[in-house]
């Protein structure tokens, strides 16, 4: 089964149009959706959980999701970004509203999230800095035996230290083999360590969908003159940079001359390149 | 359901300066003064009380928080009815108890349910007016949306005020005129009450479910 079956999704703003988006996540991977601020990142998410209206037909776990929301969320660990619980609860209080809300709400479980991350049960949400309250809003959604993890921007603004703290969080939850995640992010480092697959957005338009490890098979950084590149087969060159000393571009491997010399590029440099070139 | 009133009931409690000092206020003045037009400013603060609350919620972005929980559109709307309908309930018990017991001038039980109803409507009028705009357009807006809706009726009042200062439709007087019995007017109140709330409650489900977040 796939987690995720997104098919034409498709939202217009007026002045921002997003998709259409084609997007399937197979149950029991991660995927990490990638673009800068404004790509369409939130609302994608926004349109899955029922926020929004949209074109398009969006499955989550095998249900559609616009029919069977509320009773899909069980199912779902929802981590928006930002936390927005009220902000003179503490944690017991919370933690008793969110036991009267999953019905597989699991209180021990909860509350061994709160002593692993150091988190006080008795101070009001409002005392907390913004890493501890997406620890919180982290611990909310791995505590109803949640299949499904959607987490939207769980890294911005956060210190190094909490972010590979989070990363290691996510990648204990999939350790389950029917726990998928869908992750967004415009700090591609956090999802190039986490992620199988890979979903670039830029300007609400889906650029590239696919495994990450054969999107580092198969495309590479080639470093050049300008003029060879020109030379190259157009379809190669999927995106490049040209500057006064030189030029680079991202290259399918197998459409360049093995001559060249290709070099591993990263997923960073693969979406900042494509970006730039569309 | 269940969780979305715990967590109201916990906003009631982080506030309790708000619930607690009107209610002695209201109490402790009613009593003195044994008024019954203050008596009823007590079930209309408790009533609109609800959608004072929202406003924290949109500072906190409960609401958009709110949607990532298995709720759904209809069941967020009506736990705020929900929630408007216990302190309705409350604070009709806590004027029924003032009433009876503290501030009974003689008045006989018709004249007593008749009371307890108007506070009921008191209670209930308000959010069913602010509900569905706040719930739509949210609290700021909504507060917008209120004072043209008072200014409308204070050009309404200014109209129905004749040039010697009396009133145009003499609505009292009309009433008086038809010969209603109190008990019948008891259980129109009652029935005007619970159909403002009920429409109120199908616009709010209709706006929010086109809610767009």
């Amino acid at each position: 089964m796939n987690a995720i079956e997104i098919k034409g999704l498709q939202k217009n703003y007026g002045d921002f149009k997003l998709g259409p988006i084609d997007l399937t996540l197979p149950e029991g991977c991660i995927m990490g959706l990638i673009g800068e601020n404004g790509a369409g990142k939130s609302t994608t998410i926004k349109a899955m959980l029922d926020m929004i209206t949209a074109g398009g037909s969006i499955r989550l776990l095998g249900k559609d999701a616009r029919e069977s929301s509320a009773l899909l969320k069980q199912d779902l660990g929802i981590v928006p970004d930002e936390i927005g619980l009220p902000e003179g609860l503490n944690i017991r209080q919370v933690e008793k509203i969110m036991a009267d809300s999953f019905r597989n709400w699991d209180s021990k479980q909860f509350y061994d999230y709160m002593k692993r991350f150091n988190l006080p049960e008795k101070k009001a949400f409002k005392t907390f800095s913004k890493g501890m309250k997406m620890k919180l809003g982290i611990a909310i959604a791995l505590s109803h035996k949640a299949k499904l993890l959607i987490l939207d921007e769980p890294t911005s603004g956060l210190d190094p230290l909490v972010r590979d703290e989070i990363v290691g969080i996510l990648n204990d939850f999939t350790r389950e083999e029917s726990h998928s995640i869908l992750i967004s992010s415009h700090i591609v480092s956090d999802l190039e360590k986490i992620c199988d697959y890979i979903a670039f957005l830029h300007k609400g338009k889906l650029m590239l969908c696919d495994e990450k490890d054969r999107l580092l098979e198969r495309y590479g950084l080639l470093q050049t003159t300008p003029e060879i590149l020109r030379d190259l087969d157009a379809s190669a060159v999927l995106g490049k940079r040209v500057t006064d000393y030189g030029a680079e571009a991202i290259v399918a491997r197998d459409k360049v001359p093995q001559s060249f010399e290709i070099q591993p590029v990263s997923i960073e440099e693969l979406f900042i390149i494509m970006a730039k070139e569309a | 359901m269940k969780g979305l009133l715990k967590k109201e009931w916990y906003a009631f409690l982080q506030k309790p300066v708000t619930f607690l000092f009107p209610l002695a206020l209201f109490v402790v003045l009613a009593i003195q003064t044994k008024s019954q037009v203050i008596l009823m400013y007590l079930p209309l603060y408790f009533g609109i009380l609800p959608v004072t609350l929202m406003s924290a919620d949109e500072v906190s972005h409960w609401e958009r928080y709110m949607h990532g929980l298995p709720y759904s559109r209809s069941a967020i709307v009506s736990e705020k009815y929900v929630t408007v309908l216990i302190l309705s309930v409350f604070s009709m018990l806590v004027s029924g108890v003032l009433l009876f017991f503290f501030m009974n001038t003689g008045f006989a039980v018709p004249q007593f349910l008749f009371l307890i109803a108007a506070a009921f409507a008191a209670s209930v009028l308000l959010p069913s007016v602010m509900l569905p705009l706040n719930l739509r357009f949210g609290a700021a807006k909504a507060r917008i949306a209120l004072g043209v809706i008072f200014a409308i009726f204070g050009c309404l009042a200014a109209l129905s005020v004749d040039d010697e200062g009396g009133s145009r439709f003499q609505l009292l007087e009309k009433l008086a005129g038809l010969n209603i019995s109190i008990g019948a007017l008891t259980g129109i109140l009652f029935a005007a009450a619970a159909v403002i709330m009920a429409a109120s409650w199908c616009i709010a489900l209709m706006l929010y479910r086109k809610k767009q977040f």
